[in-house]
């Protein structure tokens, strides 16, 4: 495939969306200005210069950063603990037959129900917070991982076994590569999910994080503020996922497309 | 020395192979023939050790290495990195190993950036780079045209030739058998059992 033969339908899609994007704020705008009470919908200028003030001498910063911890710890917990359980009841039968009536149960846990629960075995911790996130997030990694690990090509088991490959360089080099699109996309998909149950497991038991400032300001229904910290946190993951995990996953896959 | 010595050999109630005996010394390249379904590749891979449930003993070699009905290559690696890595080549090694199969200068591209034959030719020449003791070859040329199959035939009698590898040929092509095996055997019959050509005829 050639890059340069997509670059036009490229530049036309990145156009259309950016066209797309202009006009939710353009109607946001008119609404706003319609209604005329900034107090229930403030208009998208003023959220920016909020943010800005947030930004530059506000604890905005101090918070997304918080977040943003907690969103990494939860996601490197709930990927390392979901590909192990998906690999294996991908490879092996008899733990798929075993396992998969738990990740049936787990799959339809509540998020709030696992949130509740880990704060209240718990306590009202970090351990139970990043705890709390990554239940919620192992069951989905587990899936993908698990067809992942379906799709392998069993050609590729029996050659290694006859040419004797290691165990290091079968994994490297025949498990990873296959599992790589799988896993870029559990990741992607993951991260997505796991920022809005942070956000909740913040508003419900923490003391910092956009998710405790959110709490802080829907007390205050402090609307303005509240759209400032969603929106402020919800351009980092965007950022986050145009930046690192879309071209990630372009990459794992690129053989694919050779 | 490969010694196949198969009692019976089962897929649920359904029984494949009967009783395969079968020997093949070092430097010797036996054919096995028979229509699809017959139980070859059964066959093979019980030789090969990728099919350990069945009723016999075999005894074959540390060194092995198979050419498969598909090259089963790794596509996310290059021409050359499938042999620096699967077989443990250096770089040198690897590049001499592509020159022998004509496939020289083709080291960088992945393996669908070349074409069948070119597969087919990586896969040779990883097969003998493992430097085997026994070869299995599972119909290598199946899926190939006529003057492509032959030209791999030429090749892989080349590479055999000189070597004192023991080789199990399994292909359904009498003319494929011929060129490149000292003896023949058929498999027929339900459950399958060996005999050599003059008998099956």
């Amino acid at each position: 495939m050639s890059f340069r033969k997509a670059d036009p339908k490229l530049a036309a899609s990145v156009r259309t969306r950016l066209i797309s994007l202009g006009l939710l704020i353009l109607g946001w705008s008119a609404f706003a200005a319609a209604l005329a009470d900034p107090q229930t919908l403030p208009s998208p200028l003023e959220i920016g210069r909020l943010t800005f003030n947030e930004l530059t001498g506000g604890p905005l910063l101090f918070h997304l950063s918080v977040t943003l911890g907690r969103v990494l710890a939860a996601f490197i917990l709930a990927m390392a603990i979901g590909t192990v359980f998906g690999l294996l009841m991908g490879r092996k039968k008899p733990f798929d037959t075993w396992l998969d009536p738990w990740l049936l149960f787990f799959l339809n846990l509540p998020a709030l129900v696992t949130i509740v629960l880990c704060y209240l075995w718990i306590g009202l911790t970090e351990v139970a917070a990043i705890t709390a996130v990554a239940i919620n997030k192992i069951p989905m990694v587990t899936v993908l991982i698990r067809e992942g690990a379906r799709t392998f090509d069993p050609s590729l088991d029996d050659m290694s076994r006859i040419f004797r490959v290691t165990r290091l360089t079968r994994f490297r080099h025949i498990v990873v590569p296959q599992l790589a699109p799988f896993f870029a996309a559990s990741a992607r998909t993951g991260i997505a999910l796991i920022w809005k149950i942070v956000l909740v497991v913040e508003f419900l038991g923490r003391s910092n994080g956009v998710g405790f400032q959110i709490h802080l300001y829907f007390q205050l229904f402090d609307v303005a503020m509240v759209l400032t910290y969603a929106l402020s946190f919800i351009v980092v993951m965007l950022t986050i996922e145009f930046t690192i995990l879309q071209p990630w996953e372009r990459r794992a896959s690129r053989w694919r497309r050779a | 020395m490969i010694e196949i010595d198969i009692h019976s050999k089962s897929f649920g109630d359904q029984h494949v192979l009967g009783s395969v005996s079968l020997t093949i010394p070092a430097g010797e390249c036996v054919a096995v023939l028979g229509p699809s379904g017959i139980g070859k590749t059964t066959l093979l891979r019980i030789a090969a050790g990728l099919d350990t449930e069945f009723d016999g003993h075999v005894t074959r070699p540390e060194r092995l290495a198979m050419v498969f009905q598909e090259p089963t290559l790794l596509p996310w690696r290059t021409a050359a990195d499938n042999l620096k890595l699967i077989v443990g080549l250096t770089d040198d090694d690897a590049d001499a190993a592509l020159k022998r199969v004509g496939l020289d200068g083709k080291g960088g591209h992945l393996p669908d950036q070349l074409s069948l034959g070119q597969r087919r030719r990586l896969a040779l020449a990883r097969a003998f780079a493992a430097q085997p003791d026994f070869l299995v070859m599972d119909e290598p040329f199946a899926s190939l045209d006529k003057a492509l199959a032959a030209e791999m035939i030429a090749l892989t009698r080349d590479l055999l030739k000189g070597a004192r590898i023991a080789t199990l040929l399994v292909t359904h092509s009498e003319s494929e058998a011929e060129a490149l095996s000292d003896r023949t055997l058929h498999l027929h019959g339900r459950p399958a059992v060996l005999t050599d050509a003059q008998a099956a005829d």
